[in-house]
């Protein structure tokens, strides 16, 4: 079920957040047209990417499966498209879906998209009543979506 | 205690087509604020592993 397999794909980047790389195996699932894709996920901040060519993902890496500045290469899946699900919801009118932390905190992903096309996708914190503004992300030290011009100043 | 923020003019894919909005550079985790979930119902789980979805919410009728 799409939900499940989002679902688990979330929790497989809150393991690789924690430095659990055996829990992230993205490649077992994948269907063709996504066998030559790779995932770059910042182990720190959980935010990931997918690319068909690895090369273009983030100019530090330069060899396949290495790991600089704690940021994990993987073999990978494009993320899932909510569906239908048993509760009656379905893709037209269910927008995102997201999981609940061991902290009780509620997580879904955003997608940003910067000035070349390349799309971004960050886990961030939702229903925080304190936040009025649109969204927050870490300084350009700790968040990789700066590096790939996701956003500008 | 006045602070300085840096604020950015990001792209967001939101419900289905792309808005800018602005990004605020703040020392913790990504946090999606009520601004960007006005209009729109946020469910959650309360529980390890549990479920969060965001649907659109319908116009209100006017009475």
């Amino acid at each position: 079920m799409a939900g499940n397999t989002t679902s688990l794909q979330q929790r497989r980047i809150l393991a690789a957040r924690r430095g659990d790389f055996r829990a992230v195996t993205f490649g077992s699932r994948s269907a063709d047209r996504d066998k030559n894709d790779f995932v770059l996920i910042d182990i720190e901040t959980g935010a990931y990417e997918v690319d068909a060519d690895e090369q273009e993902l983030h100019p530090s890496v330069s060899v396949r499966g290495c790991r600089k500045r704690k940021i994990w290469m993987r073999r990978g899946r494009l993320p899932v498209t909510p569906t239908a699900s048993a509760d009656g919801s379905s893709a037209d009118d269910l927008m995102i879906r997201g999981m609940v932390t061991a902290e009780r905190e509620a997580i879904i992903q955003v997608s940003l998209r910067g000035p070349t096309g390349r799309v971004l996708h960050v886990e961030a914190r939702c229903g925080t009543p304190a936040f009025s503004g649109h969204l927050s992300l870490p300084p350009r030290r700790r968040c990789p979506v700066y590096a790939f011009g996701g956003i500008e100043r | 205690m006045e602070r300085a923020v840096e604020i950015y003019e990001g792209t967001a894919l939101w419900d289905g087509g792309s808005l800018a909005i602005p990004v605020q550079e703040v020392d913790a985790d990504p946090v999606v604020g009520m601004a960007l979930l006005e209009g729109y119902e946020l469910k959650m789980e309360v529980r390890s592993g549990g479920k969060v979805t965001i649907k659109r919410l319908p116009r209100r009728r006017r009475a």
